[in-house]
């Protein structure tokens, strides 16, 4: 076995080593240590753990991405149990998991913490299932945790079933060295959390709830010095008028935690207390105000200070003049997303053409950006599409839907083509706002390396996938709703489906039969109808959801999922 | 029950026959604006007891009644309805933005009731239902995490308007003299017009002993003038929706309203 096979860690390139022959593929087999999985549902458990039988770390996704906005009913599946029992069963080795999109429950969390004695690490992003009774488990069993990370997950506890999981880890001094838990709907034991913190050395990334005032948060920060990310929690003090007091420590606090990179949180952001964070400006390279309503005027003095930020993500309430601000100093950054205060599509625009003018003008090494505006002007697309050639990642949400060019009147075709035919890196595209097939002939044409792409309430015809089906060789992940799409187009893709993880078509103008006719000629795709009504025999499909699988239909869908 | 039709001060045009109900709220044949919001009104607010009815107490409500019942026996408001989208698009019906769901199962709870709102008639939750205007599950798309981070906040400026009370004029046809009052002291409807009642009832009392003008002088109607500058039928909407458009409120008494009908149908 080449030597080099256990350096290799990209997965692509091992996926290509185990093509190569059988005994490579036998010792590429071996020696990977990270498994990824991006569709749960490609590959049974039984099988990716009888091929890979020394995995250490696993990376598992679930549902379509979808189901973030509700498009996906709840019960589709995801379960994480399956998974979690042939592990139990098979592996010694695993130390670290990461899931999305799955559902999680605290049997599984529980059996994870039994069977696995020198867990290190669990990442759930975007999960449900579980709840501070899973985590409680997991906390006292797994002595040697060093990595517990929650995400955006879904809690659905009431008040009266809450444990106090904190204060079940191990009363030694701990390994741990990242705590997160800012998507907790319910407080968490302060004192005992305090202690944990105290008898926790190795700790660099702490993120914590809302329900951490300011006070507690220099109290927490005074512990832990050797922070190199932090989530700040509310930042703000319960007593209003009070305030004042708390002012001094914590830019003191601030100050002697010289290893900060990373902010996050301010989900309460009394800006009195923003000047507090002054001193650690300078060095942090990510800053997460995107829960943080403040005003261009109280951005201003902060970011002045952030010469070394490269991932910025922000509330849309700063306004075109934060962005502008923003655009001035932050020379380095790599990533911006500006999201919205109020998203609906009626509500007052804060951030335009104007704010994303100026950023890329100013930040000419941007690689990727997320915007949601209220309105957009393919001129403005355009000017990013030429200053920000280093661009992988493009997704602008206007949220008006159908909207044209704010000045013109015309489609926003222009602007994305140019996004397109410029940003030769570009590999995830998102697009919105009035589009006709133009739009998607130009992606067609020039978006060769593009491998996500999510579009809405876009198209004229049938014409528009086409473009993209037959145009776009290293599409992987597509996801189209509300777009007059139909089965001519769903077949146009035939010959390219095995080559992609998913593909998502909801409110398009599929029949059942296009689908049918899918499956039919493609064996290896699993080609689901999720029905809104289970009992409506529709020819007209409202939600497709298609993907490539070793092990063929699930047996878990449940009754208003219909694989054809 | 008789339907009646107002007048918008100053408008010179002639009354407008539409529904009660299809007025109150803006009408698109007279006012240049339309409500994207429409909701069960919560009546039960507004309707007297019982036994209150039947002993014959003035009402304004049993015009209310009417207009109920003319909205819940199939008038079609959709012609009134503003949507955004392409010409001949029909938008799907739209159940309680995700947004204002104060359930902690926020997920795909959106989803599955956007699609069962389909099938069967929206279930309305008063609580939940939006202030805003129609929704499309999961656009803009934001998780739903992110969206009940936001608890509707005001701003600053409202948030004092709001420490120092919601004043607005009462007046009541024929009373020599306005009243003021704090729409924020009240709950609900109920006890708005159960106030309104006891400041007026000198009045009102005076007004039911000479009844030659006026015969069954029951007839009334409460009225705000909405920040459009609009005559509004009070009622219709909810109560944090109303408090927050009310400039002021008007009791029109029976003469007058029945006066425009006696002129329309003459």
């Amino acid at each position: 076995m080449p030597e080099s096979e256990t350096f290799l860690t990209s997965r692509r390139d091992r996926n290509a080593v185990s093509l190569v022959c059988r005994s490579w593929y036998r010792a590429e087999a071996q020696t990977r240590r990270e498994l990824f999985i991006g569709n749960c549902y490609a590959v049974s458990p039984r099988r990716a753990i009888d091929r890979f039988r020394c995995v250490r770390s696993l990376v598992l996704k679930g549902k379509p991405r979808f189901a973030d906005f509700g498009l996906v009913p709840i019960g589709w599946g995801a379960h994480f149990s399956p998974w979690a029992s042939a592990m139990a069963a098979g592996y010694s080795w695993l130390e670290k998991i990461c899931l999305k999109r799955m559902s999680v429950t605290d049997d599984d969390l529980s059996l994870l913490a039994l069977s696995f004695p020198f867990f290190k690490g669990l990442t759930l992003i975007c999960c449900d299932g579980f709840s501070t009774a899973g985590l409680a488990v997991f906390a006292e069993k797994c002595r040697h945790l060093r990595l517990l990370d929650l995400i955006e997950d879904y809690f659905e506890e009431e008040e009266y079933e809450v444990v106090d999981w904190i204060s079940k880890f191990p009363e030694t001094t701990t390994s741990l060295e990242t705590l997160g838990f800012d998507c907790l709907p319910s407080a968490v034991n302060f004192e005992a959390l305090e202690a944990l913190i105290a008898r926790s050395p190795a700790l660099r990334q702490l993120r914590v709830n809302h329900h951490v005032t300011v006070d507690q948060l220099r109290r927490l920060m005074v512990r832990a010095p050797q922070l190199t990310h932090l989530g700040t929690g509310s930042f703000r003090s319960p007593e209003e008028g009070e305030g004042m007091e708390h002012e001094a420590p914590l830019v003191s606090a601030f100050a002697a935690s010289r290893s900060l990179v990373s902010l996050s949180g301010f989900r309460e952001v009394a800006s009195q207390f923003l000047p507090a964070i002054y001193p650690v400006c300078s060095n942090i390279t990510f800053l997460n105000f995107s829960f943080a309503e403040i005003t261009a005027e109280e951005l201003k003095p902060v970011i002045r200070h952030c010469h070394n930020l490269q991932n910025f993500w922000v509330l849309d309430t700063v306004r075109d003049e934060g962005l502008q601000a923003v655009a001035a100093t932050c020379k380095d950054l790599r990533e911006l997303r500006v999201f919205p205060l109020d998203a609906t599509e009626e509500s007052e625009g804060f951030v335009s053409d104007v704010g994303l003018t100026a950023i890329s003008e100013g930040c000419r090494k941007l690689q990727s950006i997320l915007y949601f505006c209220q309105q957009m002007t393919n001129k403005a697309v355009l000017t990013m599409s030429k200053n920000c050639q280093e661009l992988v990642v493009f997704r602008l949400c206007i949220m008006a839907r159908h909207l044209p060019d704010h000045h013109t009147g015309e489609p926003m075709d222009e602007g994305f083509g140019a996004i397109v035919m410029n940003c030769k890196k570009l590999t995830r595209l998102a697009v919105s706002g009035l589009l006709t097939d133009k739009a998607f002939g130009y992606i067609g044409k020039y978006g060769k390396s593009i491998r996500t792409l999510s579009v809405a309430f876009a198209g004229n015809s049938d014409m528009g996938l086409r473009y993209v089906l037959e145009g776009c060789p290293k599409l992987q992940k597509l996801e189209i709703r509300d777009s007059p799409f139909g089965d001519p187009a769903l077949l146009s893709g035939i010959h390219h489906y095995y080559n992609m993880r998913f593909l998502w078509m909801s409110s398009c103008k599929l029949s059942h039969r296009g689908c049918e006719d899918v499956a039919q000629r493609l064996p290896r795709l699993v080609v689901e109808v999720i029905r809104d009504r289970p009992e409506a025999e529709d020819e007209a499909v409202e939600k497709l959801y298609m993907y490539r699988s070793l092990v063929g239909r699930r047996n878990d869908a449940p009754p208003f999922v219909k694989i054809l | 029950m008789v339907v009646t039709p107002v007048r918008h001060p100053g408008d010179q045009r002639p009354p407008c026959t539409k529904a009660f109900a299809q007025r109150a709220f803006p009408c698109v044949h007279c006012c240049f604006h339309v409500s994207l919001y429409i909701s069960l009104p919560s009546w039960e607010g507004f309707l007297p007891p019982p036994q209150a009815r039947s002993a014959g107490i003035p009402s304004i409500w049993h015009t209310m009644e009417a207009a109920a019942s003319y909205v819940k026996d199939g008038g079609d408001l959709r012609d009134t309805e503003l949507r955004l989208g392409l010409p001949g698009t029909e938008a799907p019906e739209k159940p309680a933005a995700p947004s204002t769901r104060v359930s902690k199962r926020a997920l795909q709870e959106d989803g599955d009731m956007e699609s069962r709102a389909k099938s069967r008639p929206l279930e309305a939750d008063s609580d939940e239902a939006p202030a805003a205007k129609t929704q499309i599950v999961g656009w803009p798309p934001i998780r739903s995490y992110r969206r009940n981070s936001f608890p509707p906040r005001k701003v600053e400026a409202e948030a004092e308007a709001e420490a120092a009370g919601l004043y607005v004029k009462v007046s009541m046809d024929g009373a020599p003299y306005l009243r003021k009052i704090d729409l924020k002291v009240y709950k609900g409807y109920k006890e708005l017009r159960d106030a309104m009642d006891n400041m007026f009832k000198c009045f009102t009392q005076g007004e039911v002993s000479r009844k030659e003008g006026c015969s069954s002088g029951s007839e009334s109607a409460i009225t705000y003038e909405d920040k459009d500058g609009d005559l509004m039928l009070v009622g219709d909407v909810p109560w944090e929706m109303f408090i927050s458009s009310c400039r002021r409120l008007r009791i029109m008494k029976g003469c007058e309203v029945r006066g425009l009908r006696t002129r329309q149908y003459s």
